[in-house]
């Protein structure tokens, strides 16, 4: 793809995707929260991309908005262990990792709202297009 | 410069928009978030249930053994999969056991 497409596609069509699909989860989360579906709040923010090279790829955003951020609120402090683990079930969902992935974020991050405490994770690292292809066959 | 623009790929484009007009079954994810406890009990529940090393004594089972527990090792982090997988484990390695 082009500098001038990848602008275009970025700042035109997809910013507006991006904004959508963070609305989309943070209703989402919210219906579930006050069904009591889910014990945690989570609500999701663009940030700010992890510094380091290993985490680009060919469809990374700029770094300042290249990072998407799923605070979790519980009723008490979120162990490290519960924050990996809600990290791997959100990251074991194909469709949404791929949705990430063409929306140009490549850091993935959980935090505990309550304590800052966070895990990142590469988006590139999950994403598997290969079974996709095949499911489409 | 537009010039220098790449020639697109219409098949690459057409992959882009199927992912993003993909359904995302985002119930299944925030269940599985609230059922993340029992998820790892019954994750290394099923793993000791349907180790290969348990049934060195029969091949056949030792093959099932196997393939189920790539599929429970594949499906780690879905309770609803875990569950069916139980249920399967049970039917197929241990009930024949017990009988």
């Amino acid at each position: 793809m082009g500098l001038i497409d990848k602008v275009v596609n970025f700042f035109v069509k997809d910013s507006a995707e991006r904004r959508k699909f963070v609305n989309d989860f943070n209703n989402k989360a919210k219906t579930y929260f006050q069904s009591l579906t889910v014990d945690t709040l989570l609500e999701a923010e663009m940030c700010y991309g992890n510094p380091d090279e290993s985490y680009r790829h060919p469809y990374s955003a700029p770094r300042i908005v290249s990072g998407i951020v799923i605070r979790a609120t519980a009723g008490a402090e979120i162990p490290v262990d519960d924050i990996i683990l809600i990290g791997k079930i959100v990251l074991s969902d194909q469709a949404l990792v791929r949705r990430m992935f063409v929306l140009h974020w490549d850091t993935f991050i959980i935090e505990d709202a309550r304590t800052g405490k966070f895990v990142d994770w590469r988006i590139k690292d999950f994403v598997n297009f290969g079974g996709f292809l095949q499911g489409r066959r | 410069m537009w010039f220098f623009k790449k020639k697109k790929d219409p098949k690459h484009d057409a992959l882009i928009e199927t992912i993003k007009e993909e359904q995302i079954d985002m119930q299944n994810i925030f269940s599985n978030i609230s059922n993340r406890t029992k998820i790892e009990v019954l994750y290394k529940e099923l793993c000791k249930l349907c180790h290969p090393d348990n049934f060195e004594k029969d091949l056949e089972k030792q093959r099932l053994a196997k393939e189920l527990f790539d599929r429970v090792q594949s499906n780690k982090t879905d309770y609803n999969r875990l569950l069916e997988l139980k249920a399967i484990i049970n039917e197929q390695l241990i009930k024949g056991d017990r009988i």
